[in-house]
């Protein structure tokens, strides 16, 4: 052979080699080749190398345009034999597409789910410089993290930092009392802000003019649904709303805020409104939200370490007077959602665990359902063995068998993908009723969601297709066609194991499930140390009061039979409390400890049957027992603050002084009860104060009689508009209140319930085509043995024994799985019960007599038939 | 049945002049020869694809040259449906043409 710079281009040659199959090629780079060496005589190798390059590249249009014509002819091809697959056999096919469904439906709503929860607070325009400041508190026995912090710091902060380009204060003032044209509604979310709100956060505006809508005393924003709810379709640009018996002019129209928001707002009212700057110069307080905005090039870290003790050029004496360090420090606005561990959070947080757990339940559905695939296609492969034989005999190599099996894989998820996204959209108002969520379909046509889609095609494609198409091309056509290939072989011992894995997951659903539901029971049915039965709670809120009349009041309501009993207090039991910082008078190191305040009138105690360990309860008679802004009368504890203030005998703290952080005031601790759960009983009694102070009033507990129910709530009604006639009546009946503390877990049962349920829907529908199909190959042994003898029953056991082998092998795979897990979710409850072993033993017995209904379906059917029908063509 | 198209028709008539002798670099050769252009390879062989699909005309394998980097020869000849192909785009043609006169197409 001659040099190679002689020859044509070697690049040119590989790619016509590529392009061309041998004997063309042979041809074509020969007639090439001839006149490439011509010219490269005549005109020089580089004037032929050249021309050589153009020819292909000519060429080039031509080889794709046969290519994909031939790739069409083949791919549809491929298609029809995958529309004749699904036709021949429409229970296989309608099985398989269900549960591929079902599977994905789960996939795409945890998938909206886990979507909004990472992206939370991310479509904020500058969020990579948005921080919102938050306070850490450090005093000698507390570290405390509050995501409001002091009034003061923004003012300062822009002042000292030109690093800061803006700050906003936001102060969330939870419900109002809101009167549009003789109307009144109780609005919660709303919040006051400064006018920089709307250039450091992003908010969509419809109406209005976003810098200068709260830049005057008295106006606020509404968002879109809000304004309709109070003026239809009419413009309310400018008209007039009270809030509070104050007028408010509403200057702006707002896109309603995203789901996506820890700060989620209805009503934004100008700060200017409450501005009052005795008030707004404490550097003690944590009332208000601040955020802020850097300027593009600052590094935040640095300027957190410069910023942090920033309270200490004004009030740095007291501080360190008090021993408390005060820090202020940043997090990124995008964090706040999952990172953010701090009190008195504007939304509750989520929980990044929780988010992946439920991601992880997604996929496992989603598995089952893939598998479920895998396990009728190969199990079906007896029946496509005929036609690999004949493809490969005409020259279909194995790539390309592969190729086929694996579009075929491709065309039936992107199909079932079609179905499912019809099913969600019909499912989903359903689900959401279950689940207590509130995903709307119309977010899966969101960009974000398209990729989503075509992700679970790929992976169910891309991963189903992977094992029946190697399987299915590795047959020997001779083999086949000589009718060798043993029945349903293929693969035996790979669907016994998914279907152990299918039941493993169904199982551990399930078992979770009923243990999350017996939790929320065991809690509901504890005594929670406080009588919760039959009381109905109004609180008394916006310009209605009762601080200067409660026992008057109390006197009305209890003049009816009907009611048994009332009490007033500032808060009730499952509900929010103040915390204020105490301190046992006189202990240094005991400084400052922040702990919960409930503000009751001496009937409180008795109505909700608190029980009293030592010392007395307070006496209304005693006038020296109720506390004002100058006296505290005297507390009670229970006992978790008491031994928090070092105290172990109950006894041992009467007649001890406390120092109250509300107002500094000091009385002595005339009593301690026992501990009751005026929280949830998911955590531990947590230290209390009480004290009798009628300015903090703020809700009646009324003891109904329920057998005159309905006179007494009548009653309650009558008195209250008699009393408040501006006011609406609300209230609540404590029990089912109380409950509501359950709800996350309670919406995690139900959302398990629900995946428990398509997660065994799937794995029965893969189970019943198994099933069909082991009992179709076996027709004629069935038919043999009936001949010989054998009888109904002795057949079903003979179909069903090896699918209720695999069960029980998949029970004992889960049990020890779910006892683990559950023990660990479990241990996050301070009353938590034992696991029993009943549900998993219901659970076992009802996974084993679903799948053995599914599976003698199918068998039975097969073992009735006459055997003369099965034998006839032999 | 379709007529063929124009370069088909003249692949076709060049491999029929150049009767036991047309391969590729023949067959492009002639219809330089015959047109006064070079032809690319991608412009002859397509059409003479389509030709050899419908039978017009067929390939058979040759002599190995050096001068080939030692690969084979590819004869062309025109089957009968080839001939009939042709027969019958003339008849085409002669009909179109028939109504022009030369006269009407002198330009000066």
């Amino acid at each position: 052979m001659e040099g190679r710079n002689n020859g044509p281009p070697r690049l040119a040659r590989v790619l016509l080699r590529c392009a061309l199959d041998p004997e063309e090629f042979n041809e074509k780079s020969g007639d090439l080749e001839e006149t490439f060496r011509y010219l490269s005589m005549n005109d020089g190798p580089w004037r032929a190398r050249f021309w050589y390059w153009i020819q292909i590249l000519k060429a080039a249009p031509m080889f794709m345009m046969e290519n994909i014509y031939w790739r069409f002819m083949m791919w549809s091809n491929y298609l029809k034999t995958v529309w004749r697959n699904l036709k021949r056999n429409t229970t296989y096919s309608m099985m398989t597409i269900f549960g591929l469904a079902i599977g994905m439906c789960c996939a795409l709503v945890l998938f909206m789910y886990v979507y909004e929860e990472l992206t939370y607070d991310r479509y904020h325009e500058n969020r990579d410089r948005v921080f919102r400041v938050y306070e850490v508190i450090t005093t000698p026995t507390a570290v405390r993290k509050y995501a409001p912090i002091a009034w003061p710091l923004a003012p300062a902060v822009l002042d000292k930092y030109p690093q800061v380009e803006a700050a906003v204060r936001i102060y969330a003032f939870g419900t109002r009392l809101i009167k549009v044209n003789q109307e009144a509604f109780y609005e919660d979310r709303f919040i006051f802000a400064e006018p920089s709100l709307f250039n450091i956060l992003t908010f969509e505006f419809l109406q209005g003019d976003p810098s200068r809508a709260l830049e005057r005393p008295n106006t606020l924003v509404l968002t879109k649904s809000i304004a309709s709810k109070y003026f239809g379709d009419t413009s309310p640009l400018g008209s007039t709303i009270t809030v509070n018996d104050q007028e408010y002019e509403i200057t702006g129209i707002i896109e309603d805020t995203p789901r996506n928001t820890h700060l989620k707002t209805r009503i934004i009212a100008s700060m200017k409104s409450i501005e009052d700057n005795q008030w707004m110069s404490n550097w003690h307080g944590t009332e208000t939200y601040t955020y802020l905005k850097l300027r593009p090039d600052v590094d935040s870290q640095t300027f957190e370490q410069d910023m942090k003790r920033i309270g200490y050029d004004y009030v740095g004496e007291l501080w360190t007077e008090w021993k408390s360090v005060h820090d202020f420090l940043l997090q990124p606005i995008d964090t706040i959602h999952l990172h953010s561990k701090l009190r008195y959070e504007l939304e509750t947080p989520g929980n990044l665990t929780m988010v992946l757990l439920v991601a992880g339940i997604g996929l496992l559905v989603l598995l089952v359902a893939c598998m479920n695939y895998v396990n009728l296609a190969t199990a079906r492969s007896i029946v496509r063995a005929k036609e690999v034989g004949l493809r490969k005999v005409v020259g279909a190599n194995r790539r390309e068998l592969i190729r086929q099996f694996w579009g075929e894989s491709f065309i039936l998820a992107s199909f079932t993908m079609a179905v499912s996204l019809g099913l969600l959209v019909m499912g989903l108002p359903f689900f959401n009723r279950l689940a207590g969520t509130t995903f709307d379909a119309m977010a899966l046509l969101k960009s974000s969601s398209i990729f989503a889609v075509l992700g679970i095609i790929a992976f169910c494609g891309l991963g189903a297709g992977i094992y029946p198409s190697l399987l299915l091309s590795s047959y020997k056509p001779a083999t086949i066609l000589r009718g060798a290939v043993t029945k349903g072989r293929g693969g035996a011992r790979v669907r016994k194991v998914m279907v152990i894995f299918q039941f493993v997951i169904s199982i551990l659903l399930a078992v979770s499930t009923l243990i999350i539901f017996q939790q929320i029971r065991y809690m509901k049915d504890q005594y929670p140390g406080f009588d919760k039965d039959q009381k109905l709670v109004i609180p008394v809120r916006g310009s209605a009061s009762i601080r200067e009349n409660h026992t008057q009041i109390k006197e009305e309501f209890l003049r009816h039979a009907a009611i048994t009993g009332a009490a007033a207090s500032s808060s009730v039991p499952g509900r929010g409390l103040s915390n204020f910082a105490i301190a046992l008078y006189g202990e240094d190191d005991r400084k400052n400890q922040g702990m919960y305040h409930l503000y009751i009138d001496p009937d409180f105690i008795g109505e909700y049957g608190i029980e009293m360990a030592a010392g007395r309860n307070f006496e209304a008679k005693m006038s020296t027992d109720f506390s004002d802004w100058d006296k505290a009368g005297g507390f009670l504890l229970n006992e978790a603050a008491a031994k928090a203030f070092g105290i172990h005998d109950p006894l041992e703290a009467l007649g001890r002084q406390l120092q109250t952080g509300l107002g500094g005031r000091t009385g002595p601790i005339i009593g301690v009860t026992r501990d009751f759960h005026y929280r949830g009983l998911q955590n531990a009694v947590e230290p209390l104060i009480m004290e009798c102070f009628p300015n903090r009033f703020r809700c009646i507990s009324l003891t109904l009689d329920t057998r005159s129910l309905k006179e007494g709530l009548t009653h309650v009604e009558r008195i209250w508009h008699e009393k408040f006639p501006e006011v609406p009546l609300e209230s609540f009946f404590l029990d089912a209140d109380f409950n509501r503390q359950y709800r996350a877990e309670e919406r995690l049962g139900r959302v398990a319930g629900t995946f428990t349920v398509m997660g065994l829907c799937v794995a029965c529908l893969g189970l019943l085509g198994l099933a069909s199909f082991t009992a179709a190959q076996r027709t004629k042994e069935i038919g043999i043995r009936k001949v010989l003898g054998a009888s109904v029953p002795g057949i079903l056991l003979l179909l069903s024994r090896h699918y209720l082998k695999s069960i029980l092998v998949a029970n004992a795979i889960a049990w020890p799985l779910t006892w683990w897990a559950m023990d660990l979710w479990l241990n996050r409850f301070a009353t938590q019960m034992s696991i029993h072993i009943w549900p998993f033993l219901l659970a076992g017995a009802g996974t084993l007599l679903i799948a053995l209904m599914t599976v003698s379906v199918q068998s039975f059917r097969a073992a009735i038939a006459n055997p003369s029908d099965s034998l006839r063509y032999e | 049945m379709q007529l063929i198209s124009r370069s088909e028709e003249r692949i076709l008539l060049t491999i029929f002049k150049l009767d036991q002798e047309a391969y590729g670099v023949r067959i492009r050769e002639q219809i330089y020869r015959d047109t006064g252009t070079w032809w690319s390879y991608a412009s002859i062989y397509r059409p003479l694809g389509r030709l050899t699909r419908r039978q017009y005309v067929e390939k058979a394998k040759g002599e190995s040259t050096a001068e080939r980097g030692g690969k084979s020869k590819y004869y062309y000849t025109v089957t009968s449906p080839g001939k009939k192909a042709l027969l019958k785009v003339r008849e085409a043609q002669r009909k179109i043409w028939e109504i022009v006169p030369d006269v009407a197409l002198k330009t000066r």
